[in-house]
């Protein structure tokens, strides 16, 4: 369980890491939030 | 060498997407082994994704409903569907075939997709992007062959390879079936698609069963979560960013993920000839990222090609590659 825990923590930190370095494209061209 | 350079915001997006599912496998043991079966798994996982992406995109109908008057539901659930079919031909070849070999055979969409990208006109087969699918290709062989294949079967093998046509075929129409929709509902749509067909599937073949252990669950919905919707969501973005080659191509690096998490969580060890592949998958993707000459963007590069947002749905590898050792737990892990 403990294993489950760390690597679910350790992918969702990596995901977070990669949407926020794409938070310049959370806007699309038309101007939209997509998330 | 000059092909237009990808947005790296695009790219670190569909990192992240192969790195959630790549760890599919991961978690899909922890399921496997707190009593889930491959049906409830599944079934339970794209509920539970749909219901998640619904929570996210029912807040914004409203404005979905000015910019698309008429958001038709069809073409995204239609897509949900053929994904479920796809991993459904996976699934029929991994009874058949070793796992590794299946996901061999299933790793050729990427250069089904990016050659099919560039016959349809969407984007421009140049010769840095076909290096870096040769050496990705080359790497996923390495990390992937360097297992168990086990027998081949005829039957197995065909299944194999219509699923590889199939999720081809899947990313290439999502990628238009996107253009003009909201990327976010478009995930809830295909997310829905496939939680009704195996939904459907599970319910009429009694093979459903929600008794899990504790263990099971969180690895249940660290699946929907952590390797459904967010790497949905990151690919389907990262696609509108570098185009469908691009994003193809660079989620060759699942099963590396698979590979690392497993040596990492699991302590499992690599062969020196995995390693190499995945050095390979790395190398091919640093070429797609670090191009000479020529410095457009992959958006600039489609425009000129009369193209509109390129962007598409994408479900990544219906199945999750694993590191290896035993063919049992190979074809355990693959969850669809």
């Amino acid at each position: 369980m403990i294993t489950l825990l760390i690597t679910a923590a350790g992918i969702a930190a990596f995901e977070f890491a990669a949407f926020r370095y794409g938070a310049d494209s959370r806007v699309d061209t038309a101007g939209r939030r997509w998330i | 060498m000059s092909h237009a350079r990808p947005d790296p915001r695009g790219v670190a997006l569909c990192l992240a997407s192969a790195a959630g599912f790549g760890a599919m496998a991961i978690f899909a043991k922890e399921a496997y082994s707190g009593g889930a079966g491959i049906a409830t798994l599944l079934a339970v996982r794209f509920v539970l994704a749909a219901a998640v992406l619904w929570a996210l995109v029912l807040p914004r109908r409203s404005r979905l409903s000015r910019e698309r008057r008429t958001p038709s539901l069809l073409p995204g659930l239609a897509l949900g569907c053929l994904y479920a079919v796809e991993a459904s031909a996976f699934f029929f070849a991994l009874s058949r075939i070793d796992a590794a070999l299946a996901e061999l055979l299933l790793y050729g969409y990427p250069a089904l997709v990016v050659v099919g990208a560039a016959l349809l006109g969407r984007e421009r087969l140049s010769r840095g992007r076909a290096a870096a699918l040769a050496l990705s290709t080359a790497g996923i062989v390495l990390v992937l062959a360097a297992g168990e294949i086990g027998t081949v079967d005829g039957l197995g093998v065909v299944a194999a390879i219509t699923s590889s046509f199939l999720y081809a075929g899947y990313v290439l129409v999502s990628d238009r079936v996107v253009s003009d929709r909201d990327p976010l509902l478009v995930c809830a749509q295909v997310v829905t698609g496939a939680a009704l067909c195996f939904l459907a599937y599970g319910l009429s073949t009694g093979s459903i069963y929600l008794a899990l252990s504790a263990e099971a669950w969180v690895a249940i919905v660290s699946i929907s979560l952590l390797s459904t919707v967010v790497p949905i969501l990151a690919f389907l973005k990262g696609m509108q960013l570098v185009g469908v080659g691009t994003a193809t191509i660079t989620s060759t690096a699942e099963p590396v993920f698979t590979v690392a998490l497993a040596m990492v969580v699991l302590g499992e060890r690599l062969a020196p000839v995995q390693l190499l592949g995945g050095a390979l998958v790395l190398a091919g993707l640093a070429l797609l990222a670090r191009p000479r000459g020529s410095r457009r963007t992959d958006a600039a590069s489609r425009r000129e090609l009369g193209s509109p947002r390129v962007s598409g749905a994408h479900e990544p590898a219906p199945h999750a590659a694993r590191p290896a050792p035993a063919r049992e737990d190979r074809e355990r892990t693959a969850v669809g």
